[in-house]
C-alpha cells in the first residue's frame, strides 16, 4: 500500500470524481478542492506529498494558488493538469519548479508515471 | 451747298465781267467803227442786243464750266468724305476741267481698286480673327471642361490660369484665385511647392505626388498632382502646369478595401479562436468519458462481463479517434491564429526519425504491413522543433498506412546542400492527380469513395505543411506509377543551419517572443582575451550553464565568443555577468558585452553590433 498523500484541484466534481477513484484503485490517499482557498487551506491543513492543479478555477487561478504555495513550500511536488495550455503558463510552470505539465486529456498510465516519480524525490 | 453757291457767285461775277468789256466794245465799235447813218438808239439797240447775245453765250457757257466744276466738286467731296464716288461723267467740254475730270477719274479708279484690294485684306483678316477667336473658344472648352482640375502659375508661384474643374472643387471664383499664391489653396502639411515641385520641375515633370487642396471653406481634399514646366518661345521656364485629381473617391474606395480586409483578418481570427475554443470545450468531457470508461473497464469499479468490456471497447477507441480529431482541428486552427510557438532546438534527425517509426511498428503489424527507415545515421543536425517535426512525421506516416492495404511504407532522408529531404512512400492507392496540388489545403474535398473507412476528416496533411511552412521547409506529394513502384511519396524539407546561423535563428526567435511577451531580452556576449586550453571553454560552459536559471534561457557559440540569450533586462543581465565573473576571475580574463531588447536595439542586427565579439564597444 502506498501512503502519499494526494491533494487534487480541479472545480469540476466529475474529474474529482474520477481521479480520486483512480488514484485511491492504486492506493494512494487522495483528498480534494474545488477552489483556491480550499486548496490553500489544505495544503498547510492535510500537508499533501503531492498536489495536482488545474490551471482554471475559481477564487484564485493554478498559477496564483502555485506562486502562494511556493512561498511556504518550496519544495512540493506540483503537477499542473490543464484543458488550456499555453506557453504562458508553461513558462510560469516552469519558472516556479512544477514537476510536469499535463494537458487534458492526458494519458492516465503516463500521469501515474509522473506522480510515482515526483514522489520518489 | 457753300461750294455751289460759290461757284454761281463766280459765273455771275463772271457773266458781269464778260458783259461789261462786251458793252464797252460795243459802243466803241457802233461810235468809231460804224458811224454813218444810224441812229444813236438804233445803234444802241443794236450793240445792246449784241452784247446780250453774246453775254448769254457766255453765261451758258460759264454755266456748263461751273456745272462740271460743281460735279466735279461734289464727287472731290465724296471722295475726300470717304463716300462711294462714281466715275465722273461730263459734257464734253474738251478743256482743262475735263483734263480735271479724266485725271480725278483715274485717281477715283485707283482709288477703287486699291479700296477693292483693302476689302479682300480686310475679309481676310477678320477670317483669321475669327478663326483665332474660334481656336481660344476651343482651348479655353478644353480646359474648363476637363474633369481634372488645372492650374497655371508664374515663377513666383502667383496663378495665372485655373479652370472651372478647381473653381468648383474649391468653391472659389475665378477672380478671387487669379494673381494670388498657389501655397493659399495648397495645405502645406504634407506637401510644399517650394521644398517639394520646384527642386524636382526643374529636372522635368512630376508625377503623381500626393497633395491636399484647401477649399474656400477649409476642406482638405487629397489630390494626386502631376506638373510640368511652362516653357516660352525660347525655351525658359516661366511657369508651372499642374493638374491634379480629385482622390476623395479612390481614397475611400482605399479605405473601404482596407476595413474589408481588416474585417476579414478579424473574422478569420474570430473564427480560429473560436475553433480554439469550443474544442478545448471538448476536451475536458471527453477526457471525463473516457477515464470514467476506462475505470469501469479495468474493473475497478467491480466485475464486468466479456460483452460488457466488447463494447465499452468500442465506446472507448471512438472516444480517442475523436479526441485526435479534436486535436488535430485544435492544432490547425492554433498554427492559424498564430498561437503556436515553435521551441526550435538542435535536432539530430535520425533518432527522432526511429523514435516515430517505432511508434508505428504495432499498427503497422496489425495491418500486416512492413514499415522501417532507410536512413544515413551521419546526417547534420538540424535546428528545429523535435515536437513538432515528429508531429510531421507522424502525420505523414499515419496516412500512408491508412491507405496502404499491401506492401510497406519506408522512411527515408539524406543531407542536400542546405537542406535534410524526408520522404515517406508507401505501396498504397496513390494520390488521384487531380488532388495532388490541393492535397495540403484543408478546404480540399475529397472524394472518399475509394478511400478505406478509417480515413478521417484528414487535417494531418494541412497541419504538417502550417509546421513545415513555419521552419520555413518545403512539403509536396507525389503519386507514383512505375513499375517498379506504386503508390504514393510525400517529402519535407528542413533547412540545415550552421552554429552562427542557428544562434541567429534563436535571436530573432527570442525578439519575436519578447515582442509578443512584453518581456526584456538581453544579449550576453563572453569572449575569452587569451589564448585558452579548450577544457577552459567546456569548463566555462558548464559555469553559465548553472548560472542560467530559467529554461528559456541559453547558450550558443558565436564567432568564438559564448552568446547567451537570457529573457531578462539589463539588471538582469548585469547580476549574471556578475556572477560568471565571479565563478571565473580567478581563472580566466574575459571580456563581457550586454545588448538589451528592446532598449539597446530592437532587431538582431542591432542587438549584434553592439555586442559584436572583437569591437570594443562597450554595451554598458
Amino acid at each position: 500500500m502506498n501512503l502519499a498523500k494526494i491533494l487534487i484541484v480541479d472545480d469540476n466534481p466529475e474529474i474529482l470524481k474520477m481521479l480520486q477513484s483512480r488514484l485511491e484503485s492504486e492506493g494512494y490517499a487522495v483528498i480534494n478542492a474545488s477552489d483556491g482557498h480550499e486548496a490553500l487551506k489544505k495544503i498547510s491543513l492535510e500537508k499533501p506529498d503531492l498536489v495536482l492543479l488545474d490551471i482554471f478555477i475559481p477564487e484564485m487561478d493554478g498559477i496564483d494558488i502555485l506562486k502562494i504555495l511556493r512561498e511556504e513550500n518550496p519544495q512540493l511536488p506540483v503537477i499542473i493538469i490543464t484543458a488550456f495550455p499555453s506557453e504562458e503558463t508553461r513558462r510560469i510552470a516552469e519558472e516556479y519548479k512544477v514537476f510536469a505539465y499535463f494537458k487534458k486529456p492526458f494519458q492516465f498510465e503516463e500521469l501515474r508515471e509522473t506522480i510515482e516519480e515526483s514522489l520518489k524525490i | 451747298m457753300k461750294q455751289e453757291k460759290i461757284s454761281r457767285k463766280v459765273v455771275i461775277i463772271y457773266a458781269l465781267l464778260t458783259i461789261i468789256p462786251l458793252l464797252v466794245s460795243g459802243y466803241i465799235i457802233a461810235k468809231y467803227i460804224f458811224p454813218y447813218n444810224i441812229t444813236t438808239v438804233e445803234n444802241l439797240f443794236l450793240i445792246f442786243l449784241l452784247v446780250l447775245i453774246l453775254s448769254i453765250f457766255g453765261v451758258l457757257l460759264l454755266m456748263k464750266i461751273g456745272k462740271n466744276i460743281e460735279i466735279i466738286s461734289l464727287q472731290t467731296q465724296k471722295l475726300a468724305s470717304g463716300e462711294k464716288v462714281e466715275s465722273i461723267e461730263l459734257r464734253e467740254s474738251g478743256d482743262e476741267v475735263e483734263t480735271l475730270a479724266v485725271s480725278l477719274n483715274s485717281i477715283v479708279q485707283r482709288i477703287e481698286n486699291e479700296s477693292l484690294a483693302l476689302q479682300t485684306v480686310t475679309t481676310q483678316l477678320e477670317y483669321a480673327s475669327k478663326e483665332l477667336a474660334r481656336q481660344k473658344g476651343y482651348t479655353d472648352r478644353i480646359i474648363n471642361n476637363m474633369a481634372d482640375t488645372l492650374f497655371v502659375i508664374d515663377s513666383e508661384t502667383m496663378i495665372k490660369t485655373v479652370n472651372n474643374a478647381l473653381l468648383n472643387l474649391l468653391g472659389y471664383e475665378k477672380k478671387e484665385l487669379l494673381g494670388k499664391s498657389i501655397e493659399s489653396i495648397i495645405s502645406e502639411e504634407k506637401f510644399s511647392f517650394f521644398k517639394n515641385v520646384k527642386p524636382i520641375l526643374e529636372n522635368g515633370t512630376v508625377r503623381n505626388q500626393d497633395m491636399f487642396y484647401i477649399a474656400k471653406d477649409g476642406t482638405k481634399i487629397p489630390m494626386s498632382f502631376s506638373g510640368s514646366l511652362l516653357l516660352d518661345e525660347g525655351n525658359n521656364p516661366t511657369g508651372i502646369i499642374g493638374v491634379a485629381r480629385d482622390m476623395r473617391e479612390l481614397k475611400k474606395l482605399l479605405a473601404d478595401l482596407e476595413n474589408a480586409n481588416r474585417e476579414l483578418d478579424r473574422l478569420s481570427k474570430v473564427k480560429s479562436v473560436f475553433i480554439s475554443n469550443v474544442s478545448h470545450e471538448l476536451r475536458t468531457p471527453l477526457s471525463i468519458a473516457k477515464e470514467g470508461i476506462s475505470q469501469v473497464l479495468e474493473g475497478i469499479k467491480g466485475e464486468i462481463n466479456p460483452e460488457q468490456s466488447d463494447f465499452l471497447s468500442i465506446v472507448s477507441k471512438n472516444i480517442d479517434r475523436l479526441s485526435y480529431l479534436i486535436e488535430n482541428l485544435l492544432d490547425l486552427s492554433r498554427i492559424e491564429s498564430g498561437k503556436v510557438k515553435v521551441r526550435r532546438r538542435l535536432t539530430d534527425i535520425p533518432p527522432l526519425i526511429k523514435d516515430v517509426v517505432f511508434s508505428f511498428h504495432e499498427r503497422a503489424r496489425e495491418k500486416s504491413l512492413e514499415i522501417r527507415d532507410e536512413i544515413p545515421l551521419d546526417l547534420p543536425s538540424v535546428y528545429i522543433d523535435p515536437e513538432k517535426i515528429t508531429q510531421v512525421l507522424t502525420n505523414l506516416i499515419d496516412n500512408s498506412l491508412k491507405f496502404t492495404k499491401e506492401g510497406w511504407v519506408k522512411i527515408f532522408a539524406h543531407a542536400k546542400k542546405d537542406e535534410i529531404e524526408v520522404s515517406v512512400l508507401d505501396t498504397g492507392a496513390g494520390i488521384p492527380q487531380e488532388y495532388i496540388s490541393g492535397i495540403f489545403d484543408r478546404f480540399q474535398r475529397f472524394s472518399y469513395s475509394h478511400l478505406p473507412k478509417e480515413s478521417g476528416l484528414g487535417l494531418g496533411l494541412p497541419i504538417a505543411k502550417e509546421i513545415i511552412d513555419i521552419h520555413k521547409g518545403k512539403i509536396w506529394a507525389e503519386s507514383l506509377h512505375s513499375p517498379l513502384s506504386c503508390g504514393s511519396k510525400l517529402t519535407f524539407t528542413i533547412p540545415i543551419y550552421n552554429e552562427e546561423g542557428y544562434f541567429l535563428e534563436c535571436l530573432s526567435d527570442g525578439i519575436e517572443y519578447a515582442k509578443d511577451e512584453k518581456t526584456d531580452l538581453s544579449l550576453i556576449m563572453v569572449q575569452i582575451k587569451n589564448n585558452f586550453p579548450s577544457q577552459i571553454l567546456i569548463q566555462l560552459e558548464k559555469t553559465i550553464e548553472e548560472i542560467l536559471r530559467k529554461p528559456a534561457d541559453s547558450m550558443f557559440k558565436y564567432k568564438g565568443a559564448i552568446a547567451i540569450l537570457a529573457f531578462t533586462d539589463k539588471n538582469g543581465a548585469l547580476s549574471i555577468g556578475k556572477r560568471i565573473k565571479i565563478a571565473l576571475e580567478t581563472k580566466i580574463s574575459f571580456e563581457l558585452k550586454i545588448a538589451t531588447y528592446p532598449s539597446d536595439g530592437i532587431t538582431v542586427k542591432e542587438l549584434i553590433q553592439r555586442c559584436e565579439p572583437g569591437k570594443d564597444i562597450n554595451c554598458r
